[in-house]
């Protein structure tokens, strides 16, 4: 198992040494550059820069120089830790990105949580009492859950929210918190301004993984070994749990990896609409203006979130899984 | 012989979008105690569905909608007293005591019977610790125990493998084990070689009938396989459309088929001491399970058919002589009027 686990992190070196250079390159392709953007932002608010000016400006963020220079300094800086400049916000982008990652990974976190919470016990339920009217109810609130755009979704909320519980749902602050240290009460605000985001961002997550649950338990409901089990005299709740289930988790495990990017990108739009100083707008800003630097830091550490994801989801399968433990040697 | 369980007229159907699907229908057969019972009939016949309405297993759409399945145990003063498990709550704790402690059952496929993901020793264990008072540790060694019954080398080790690191042979074998490991009364036996090759599959019938022998517990024992029934079976019942059409001595059967369908099965086993071109068939095909055949339920395929009266009349298992029951027109009065039986002097020796 350590042998495993060490050449799964040793092989994380390649893979991301080449997602570096096509992020890099991929952010670079579209024609201009962040000065090209800027002339192009100033000219539409009437005002024009001089060949010089523009010449400063390219010189002053390094962009005149070849792409391949470009990489090779900002990956260097990016592996001793400093991601460099936001061309944008004219700031470093660690500190850009530094709490909002945070918030970030607390909001993931929650939202997993949550979605296991929900979807684990209905998807079983659902398979269980497959065709009863529960399991139609899930269904259906299911494929709503998974046909909303989730900020469609979000603008509901706020709608109800500011309606009906006369509560701003936007941000994760209270204005009083939003500049303040951490503290005790800072923490508690947040949490209590995060559940509704929560909700939101988990409800077609629980919808997805409801069908999945449902899906491999129901699967697994009819395999000769529950009939075993059935056959010794176990009680129906019992073995339902202790066989079908416990075989039916192993996807869901299996795509905890998935999960990671998925929340951190994944919920740009929610996050736009609810005003969540989260990593999804500073992304996607990044990219309308062509911040490289901020960009392809952020593609950077969502890439590495996704990898070592996926390694946790390996990792995880492995234990719970002895197909997988015991077979690993006979693969490579 | 004293009778260990008695299956009078039980019906079990599937309900599906399609129609009622009689799995079961007003199947009737005894399992003597410490004898083993083979249990034959082609695809569909209602064999294993029989067997989980014993183990009161049926999954729906199937329910078990009539009948009775006496089974005999003694009570606390040693005198032999018979309970119908249909009258027992499927899932309630008198039943789920019966089912592995008192009835076991092994199945088709062995390797996915088991768990893939706990340990051999974990799965056996369960068994014991639900119907025995004994601690983990004693359950351990009642485990070691049985897998050295079953002959697994290394018992010990094997309670931390994992059933895909086993063959499938091993695996019955664990199935057996486990099965075993509460000394029941009955081992429901659901065509437990089918999926094995020929030499597993001997080993295995080989360790099963001494096991048998050793444990004193009757075996039903499924199979289509009339081979394996011959080397097995005590008795034999043979089923055909979810009816028992004929049941008696292995022996008997063998030598003197009385049923029209037996004898047309026995007929169209191929045999090494004669030379045929053709391998004999069944003509016609089994009849679709939602269909509602009027009168005997073979009427369509048998050789010997009667116009007017097999085509009516539902025939009822009538006893002859050497205990043996069969359901066939043509030994009651209603084939005499037409014409003389014809079991005496049918040609299929």
């Amino acid at each position: 198992m350590r042998e495993y686990i060490l050449r799964r992190v040793l092989q994380l070196i390649p893979t991301l040494i080449l997602i570096s250079i096509v992020s890099f390159t991929i952010i670079q392709l579209p024609p201009g550059d962040y000065v090209t953007t800027y002339v192009a932002n100033l000219a539409a608010a009437g005002e024009e820069l001089s060949e010089e000016e523009i010449a400063a400006l390219e010189e002053h963020y390094g962009l005149n120089q070849p792409g391949y220079v470009q990489y090779v300094k900002w990956i260097t800086n990016f592996v001793q830790g400093d991601m460099g400049l936001s061309f944008y916000w004219d700031r470093p982008v660690n500190r850009l990105i530094g709490e909002r990652l945070m918030l970030t990974m607390i909001m993931s976190f929650f939202t997993l949580l949550f979605v296991y919470a929900m979807a684990i016990p209905i998807g079983i339920y659902s398979a269980v009492r497959q065709y009863s009217l529960a399991d139609y109810v899930f269904t259906f609130i299911g494929f709503i859950g998974l046909a909303t755009p989730n900020f469609l979704l979000a603008l509901i909320f706020m709608y109800i929210g500011i309606k009906v519980f006369d509560a701003s749902a936007g941000g994760l602050f209270s204005t009083e918190y939003l500049d303040a240290d951490w503290s005790v009460a800072r923490v508690w605000d947040m949490l209590k301004h995060m559940w509704l985001p929560v909700v939101i961002v988990g409800t077609a997550g629980t919808a997805g993984t409801i069908r999945v649950m449902r899906a491999t338990t129901l699967d697994e409901l009819g395999r000769p070994y529950v009939e075993t089990a059935r056959s010794k005299g176990l009680r129906e709740g019992q073995l339902t749990m202790k066989y079908p289930v416990r075989v039916a988790l192993n996807p869901i495990l299996s795509t905890i990896g998935w999960r990671l990017p998925e929340i951190v990108s994944g919920t740009v739009l929610v996050a736009l609409v609810l005003n969540l100083p989260t990593t999804g707008p500073l992304l996607w800003r990044a990219l309308m203006s062509q911040d490289l630097y901020l960009a392809a830091s952020m593609i950077m550490i969502l890439s590495t979130l996704t990898l070592i994801g996926t390694l946790i989801s390996d990792i995880l399968l492995a234990w719970v899984d002895p197909r997988i433990r015991y077979g690993e040697r006979g693969t490579t | 012989m004293d009778t260990l369980l008695e299956v009078r007229d039980l019906q079990t159907h599937f309900f599906m979008a399609e129609g009622v699907a009689k799995a079961v229908d007003h199947t009737t057969f005894s399992i003597r105690r410490g004898q083993v019972l083979g249990v034959v009939g082609e695809s569909g016949c209602g064999k294993s569905v029989t067997a989980r309405s014993i183990m009161r297993m049926v999954r729906p759409p199937g329910h078990t909608v009539d009948g009775e399945i006496l089974y005999s145990r003694p009570d606390q003063n040693g005198q032999s007293a018979s309970i119908d498990l249909l009258q027992l709550s499927a899932t309630g704790t008198e039943m789920r005591a019966i089912r592995g402690g008192e009835i076991a059952m092994i199945f088709q496929e062995p390797r996915a019977s088991l768990s893939p993901v706990h340990r051999i020793g974990d799965q056996i264990t369960e068994n014991i610790l639900l119907h025995q008072a004994v601690s983990r540790l004693e359950a351990e060694e009642i485990a070691v125990d049985m897998l050295r019954q079953v002959h697994i080398p290394m018992a010990e080790q094997r309670l931390d493998a994992f059933a895909h690191q086993l063959s499938g042979g091993m695996c019955q074998r664990v199935m057996i084990a486990m099965a075993l490991s509460c000394h029941p009364s009955l081992l429901i036996a659901d065509e437990p070689t089918t999926a094995l090759d020929v030499t597993t599959e001997a080993q295995i019938l080989e360790l099963m009938q001494g096991l048998q022998a050793d444990l004193d517990m009757a075996i039903m024992f499924i199979t289509h396989d009339l081979g394996v029934v011959a080397d097995m079976a005590d008795e034999v019942a043979v089923m055909y459309l979810g009816k028992v059409v004929e049941q008696g001595a292995a022996a008997d059967i063998f030598r003197d088929p009385k049923h029209p369908y037996t004898i047309a099965l026995l007929e169209s086993l191929p045999r090494l001491d004669q030379k045929r071109d053709w391998l004999q068939t069944i003509r016609g095909v089994v009849p679709d399970p939602y269909s509602t055949l009027n009168g005997c339920p073979f009427h369509t395929r048998c050789a010997d058919f009667i116009e007017g009266v097999c085509d009516e009349i539902v025939p009822e298992p009538i006893t002859l002589e050497d205990n043996r029951e069969v359901r066939c027109l043509l030994y009651t009065e209603h084939a005499r009027q037409e014409r003389p039986p014809v079991a005496e002097d049918s040609s299929h020796s």
